[in-house]
């Protein structure tokens, strides 16, 4: 029972992270606030449902296609909104996000209705028995996925020259334009990747959760307290704060109250920001 | 400090116009509809002129407001179901308690600084959400609701007609605008407003920016849980889903960054915009679901792009162009 909670909870952690990471590249290169990240999920979400419904392509299989259309919508999204936004002050450029989900949202409602939906004949089904833990291999996609692209993400963000002057310009805005990067262009990349990211955990999640336009605000909401709980900005932070959120997902859930398993999470969340008020990792 | 500075002549004399319009437009009115728009509008500027004393002036963006907004329901609604107490006086303990819990809460969450403070706060009301939830002593998931046919209508503050609610959220709306005004020219006015520009300069010629700033909050708190009260005895049914999401709480600042932040006046203008594009646009799209919500959004964000500083700053930016090439 405590090895399968331990799995369960690192599955569910697993998506928690892929939207912290998400929003901690925003916010870490930024400075703004993501509330359209869930909707960013929810509409990628529905893109794997129709190229299964039209072209019967599994979600695993639609990940390369669904990354890429969302890695352009986040980019469009700069370009429309944020890049004004960003000359203005900071709670305006939070509230533009927050109505930009408001519309994303409803406008799903009004193209596809409010119906829960989900994707019938997966590629990857069954399970695997070792004794005290049945794997179900549905939900070891989601886990392997936010393996991979975490993985691919630090590579990016070390190793590539595109990824250090992102860093740059998170680091200090002035001093990289000093040196010849276009942070312009640095931002514009951020938050494409942002919403690839986010695109990619849709995909993930269809495989085992229902499609809705309202699937996006519980993930928002705990996507902004594993990056809170990981420390300001940092995509590692971000990523072991959201593995942190899955366990006291499950953990409550299974063995206290289902009910009450979200109010341990924001417990928590207060008890570590008022002790340690930079998060667990930050600097 | 004198006590005539309080109130400037100017300020008074729009307070006094705004107030003369506001009491004759409605008599004009007959359809229920367009009183009922003017009693959310009124109700929503209260709540924005409560955010507005620990966002606008203080400069600490809670974005977790719904809160009080919703213990000042809960608090009028349950006190008038069970002991019969009117919300005349229920209002105010309300208020009270609101301020009470903003203290408990705003101990540890006022150090936070930024988008910490905003992601705490909702945090806060998330918890809060679930426990009024699952707390079946006030009704839990299925609410309250809190017709009183029996006692005299002046008592509960339940109308037939919209007009006298109308009028009765008029005179709170006049007392927070006043309030508002006041504070501004106070001294811990002035201090709120040197946490706001900064606080390590506030802190280093003398101000306990933790005291002001805990002040400002349960200063905040309270008036708009005042403004859940009202909302609550007008729609005279509550419930955690209906007062509780995220959105309550970013309609609430949001009606103050329409408008203006940290000025009087901003939230009101903020309010009667907002509430006037969303209930029309509700009543426009009502057959197309999910509609009025799209038009609402991308009114919302064109507005906060092209007037990132509030409808207020038009006119400012003018007045001060004409007084400059007076001066050339």
């Amino acid at each position: 029972m405590f090895v399968q909670v331990l799995f369960e909870g690192l599955v569910m952690g697993a998506i928690y992270a892929l939207i912290a990471m998400g929003i901690a590249l925003v916010w870490g290169v930024m400075n703004i606030l993501s509330f359209s990240q869930g909707e960013f999920m929810m509409i990628s979400m529905y893109l794997a449902f129709y190229l299964n419904q039209s072209l019967k392509l599994d979600p695993l299989l639609s990940i390369p296609i669904v990354a890429v259309v969302m890695f352009f919508f986040g980019v469009m999204i700069y370009l429309l909104l944020i890049k004004k936004a960003l000359k203005g002050p900071l709670l305006s450029q939070r509230l533009v996000t927050f109505s930009l989900g408001l519309v994303l949202t409803n406008g799903m409602l009004m193209l596809a209705g409010g119906q829960y939906k989900n994707i019938p004949n997966l590629l990857v089904q069954g399970s695997i028995d070792l004794g005290v833990l049945t794997i179900s291999k549905q939900k070891l996609v989601p886990l392997v996925i936010c393996i991979v692209v975490t993985t691919l993400l630090f590579w990016f963000m070390k190793k590539t020259t595109l990824g250090n002057a992102i860093s740059a310009t998170a680091q200090d805005k002035m001093a990289a334009e000093l040196i010849g990067i276009n942070t312009n262009r640095a931002y514009m990349i951020a938050f494409g990747l942002s919403a690839s990211i986010a695109g990619i955990a849709g995909c993930a999640l269809t495989y085992f959760y229902y499609i809705n336009p309202t699937v996006g605000a519980p993930f928002l909401i705990f996507g902004f307290i594993a990056v809170c709980i990981g420390g300001f900005g940092s995509i590692i932070g971000a990523f072991l704060g959201g593995l942190l959120m899955g366990f006291i997902d499950l953990f409550t859930g299974t063995y206290l109250s289902v009910s009450y398993k979200y109010l341990a999470i924001c417990m928590l969340f207060i008890i570590i920001v008022s002790w340690k008020p930079k998060g667990l990792f930050g600097r | 400090m004198k006590k005539n500075q309080l109130f400037d002549k100017r300020f008074l004399m729009t307070f006094f116009s705004v107030i003369a319009v506001l009491v004759i437009v409605p008599i004009f009115i007959q359809r229920p509809f367009t009183v009922n728009v003017l009693i959310l509008c009124l109700i929503w500027s209260i709540m924005g002129i409560g955010w507005n004393f620990i966002g606008g002036y203080t400069g600490q963006v809670s974005n977790g407001h719904a809160l009080y907004f919703a213990i000042g329901a809960y608090t009028g609604a349950l006190l008038l179901k069970w002991f019969s107490i009117t919300p005349w006086i229920s209002m105010w303990i309300g208020a009270a308690v609101s301020a009470l819990v903003a203290f408990v809460i705003g101990m540890p969450l006022l150090r936070l600084s930024g988008h910490y403070f905003a992601i705490a706060t909702m945090a806060i009301v998330e918890s809060a959400r679930i426990i009024f939830l699952n707390w079946g002593l006030i009704g839990g998931a299925t609410g309250v609701t809190f017709l009183e046919k029996n006692m005299s209508s002046f008592f509960t503050l339940q109308f037939v007609a919209k007009h006298p609610f109308y009028y009765v959220c008029l005179i709170f709306f006049a007392l927070m605008v006043l309030l508002s005004k006041a504070l501004e020219n106070t001294r811990f006015g002035f201090y709120c407003q040197a946490i706001k520009a900064n606080p390590e300069s506030a802190q280093s010629v003398g101000i306990n920016t933790t005291k002001y700033k805990s002040i400002a909050y349960m200063l905040s708190a309270a008036v708009v849980s005042i403004g859940g009260a009202l909302y609550a005895q007008y729609i005279q049914y509550i419930d955690p889903m209906m007062l509780l999401p995220l959105s309550t709480s970013m309609l609430i600042v949001l009606v103050c960054v329409m408008g203006g932040i940290g000025t009087v006046w901003g939230p009101v203008l903020g309010a009667f915009l907002m509430t006037f594009i969303n209930e029309y646009s509700r009543s426009l799209f009502v057959h197309i679901n999910g509609m009025n919500f799209v038009v609402y959004g991308v009114l919302v964000i064109l507005i906060v792009l092209f007037l990132p500083k509030g409808l207020l700053s038009i006119r400012f930016n003018k007045f001060y162009k004409k007084e400059r090439k007076s001066h050339d």
